[in-house]
């Protein structure tokens, strides 16, 4: 699934590392996740979008931000 | 989702989807062994299996596929994206593996008793080495696997 969570993450600054401790998963899931590898819970979703001061259409829709 | 399974789990989500993944193909792996086993032994003539023999083998089988699924998943080590991390994971690795090797020795001759002949000591020696190596290559590889992969994710 294509996403805009690197751009956001690059936006605000922020490691894969420093993202991953936030919301409670390994570094290796938020690069899989930047990647469209893996797809994450609604969960998961939501706890990187208020991470990233992103609402889930700005992340995870398919219309370019 | 709550299971009497979800101690042995991850937290990460991720890593907790593939384990479980590995463990349901293992329980299918296994489900088709032991009914080949079965029908071998009913069926075909000159072939039967001594019941522990079989009993081991559905073990190491089932074991055997979720550890080689795990091992080449390239999710044991999930933060080393770095030569130097890898380097230092290394290190770890080759110190667990001699720590573990030392503390079997020391409760060996605790327990048991230190060997008197030499064919106790070639077979314990034999034996420890044999398990030290196989699990020094079982993590290498692993972390080889997670290294790479950790990098094309950076």
């Amino acid at each position: 699934m294509k996403n805009n969570v690197k751009i956001a993450r690059i936006k605000l600054s922020m490691t894969q590392a420093q993202l991953a401790k936030k919301v409670g998963v390994t570094r290796q899931t938020i690069g899989l996740i930047e990647k469209g590898v893996y797809n994450p819970s609604l969960q998961l979703c939501i706890a990187i979008a208020k991470e990233l001061h992103k609402t889930l259409d700005e992340l995870f829709w398919e219309v370019e931000m | 989702m709550k299971s009497w399974l979800s101690f042995l789990l991850p937290n990460d989500e991720y890593k907790e989807k593939k384990i479980l993944y590995f463990l349901s193909e293992g329980s299918i792996v296994l489900l088709i062994a032991l009914f080949s086993i079965f029908i071998s032994s009913r069926y075909v003539f000159n072939f039967q299996l001594d019941i522990e023999f079989a009993l081991f083998a559905s073990i190491f089988i089932f074991l055997g596929y979720v550890l080689l699924r795990y091992i080449i998943s390239g999710m044991e080590y999930t933060d080393v994206a770095t030569e130097h991390a890898y380097k230092k994971e290394l290190k770890h690795i080759f110190s667990r593996t001699c720590s573990f090797g030392i503390i079997y020795m020391l409760l060996y001759f605790i327990f048991v008793g230190i060997p008197s002949k030499q064919n106790e000591w070639g077979e314990l020696l034999g034996l420890l080495l044999s398990i030290c190596l196989i699990w020094f290559i079982i993590s290498f590889i692993s972390l080889k696997i997670s290294y790479k992969k950790n990098k094309e994710l950076l």
